[in-house]
């Protein structure tokens, strides 16, 4: 779809985000709601496991409340520690990308589908970093010294961690949603075959018995 | 697979066909690391962040006084009073700072003369503002009366999407307003 066709069909975008927009993220909420988050938690595990295989975290099922992401490390008096991050942060990230999905204009399902991969890898590409930079965060920080009673000093690797830190939970936790989406529409530009419809093949006169 | 050179014409072609989208997100992502530093400031939280923040809380206070559910607001917290035991802190992302520096960026960034967007980020700054005090005074009203789990929905999912989905609708009109302007001068031309 052309740039100008995009924005002839802004009046569109704006029905079908209090229409299709709002109604997926509802149906995605109620999905999460009852035991979604559960199971985008294990899924993320994985990616975790991979993209941050020097942490050890683990996914540890439950409520809405209690389901989270634990992080185990060794302290320096060869004790263990454990922190723990919880899985129903994640969801405001992909609620946005839901209602980004649906609202924007496709020319067909296979185009919208390729759209819809390229979006779920780079959601899974920043939840991995959302969840290490956090967990990382405080492990550095003087919060966990205090819990763990270990010696702790401002340095400059921690001041930059947690500033990074701070800018994804005030800011990026809550509109990555956008990012993710330029970045998926990017991708898809550049990585994508262009798709062509099939010719619809004519439909011949039904023969006369 | 793309060729090198099929690669290098499909860049050029992106930058050159998105010129004003990229500068969009350009300028966008250096005001907002920008902001975000100055915000993050210990002077300017205790000093600008704070004060902000206290008079968010006074407002959302008065109106829960007025529509019955009496309160006594110290700094940056509201009380609930008269056997209502529940209370709430307004904290740096409830006070609507952030969301109005994304908000606000958007604004800046997108390529309108400003005096025909400085309306349009007024309106959206006082209808976001609105917003936001109305996630207080209900946040408030659902922390007296309904369970923790209820607050935590309404905090943590429900206004937030709200906003986001304010935030967008506000934009992509606003983005429209744009897109009309040259259709319209084009149609003038062609008519002279």
């Amino acid at each position: 779809m052309s740039k100008q066709d995009l924005y002839n069909q802004l009046p569109i975008i704006i029905r079908r985000l209090f229409t299709w927009g709002l109604l997926s993220a509802g149906l995605f909420l109620v999905v999460w709601y009852f035991g979604g988050y559960n199971l985008w938690g294990r899924f993320l595990q994985f990616f975790l496991n991979i993209f941050l295989f020097p942490m050890d975290i683990q996914f540890e099922a439950g409520t809405s409340q209690s389901a989270a992401f634990i992080y185990t490390f060794a302290l320096e008096n060869g004790e263990r520690g454990q922190l723990v991050f919880p899985a129903n942060m994640l969801h405001s990230v992909i609620v946005e990308v839901v209602t980004l999905l649906a609202l924007w204009p496709h020319k067909n399902y296979k185009l919208l589908l390729r759209l819809a991969a390229w979006c779920l890898l780079f959601t899974i590409l920043y939840q991995c970093f959302n969840v290490g930079i956090q967990l990382y965060a405080i492990k550095i920080g003087p919060e966990a010294a205090s819990k763990y009673k270990l010696f702790w000093e401002e340095t400059w690797w921690y001041l930059t961690v947690n500033k990074v830190a701070a800018f994804d939970k005030f800011l990026l936790r809550y509109w990555a949603g956008f990012p993710i989406f330029m970045c998926a529409l990017t991708a898809d530009y550049f990585f994508g075959k262009k798709y062509r419809a099939k010719a619809v093949p004519k439909k011949s006169a039904r023969p006369k018995k | 697979m793309i060729g090198h050179n099929e690669k290098g014409s499909k860049v050029k072609s992106f930058i050159q066909d998105y010129r004003p989208e990229i500068k969009f997100v350009l300028i966008f992502s250096v005001g907002l690391i920008v902001s975000f530093i100055l915000v993050n400031n210990k002077f300017v939280a205790e000093n600008v962040i704070k004060p902000i923040t206290e008079a968010e809380t006074y407002v959302a206070s008065v109106v829960l006084n007025l529509i019955g559910f009496p309160n006594t607001q110290t700094s940056i917290y509201i009380s609930g009073a008269e056997g209502n035991f529940f209370r709430m802190e307004v904290r740096n992302n409830c006070n609507g700072v952030y969301e109005s520096i994304v908000f606000l960026m958007a604004f800046i960034a997108i390529q309108i003369p400003w005096r025909r967007k400085i309306g349009w980020m007024s309106f959206g700054f006082a209808l976001f503002h609105v917003v936001n005090e109305l996630r207080l005074v209900t946040l408030f009203i659902i922390g007296s009366n309904y369970s923790n789990e209820a607050f935590v929905f309404f905090h943590e999912t429900f206004w937030n999407y709200t906003l986001v989905i304010v935030t967008l609708g506000i934009f992509i009109f606003c983005a429209h307003q744009v897109s009309k302007a040259p259709a319209a001068a084009l149609a003038e031309q062609k008519s002279a």
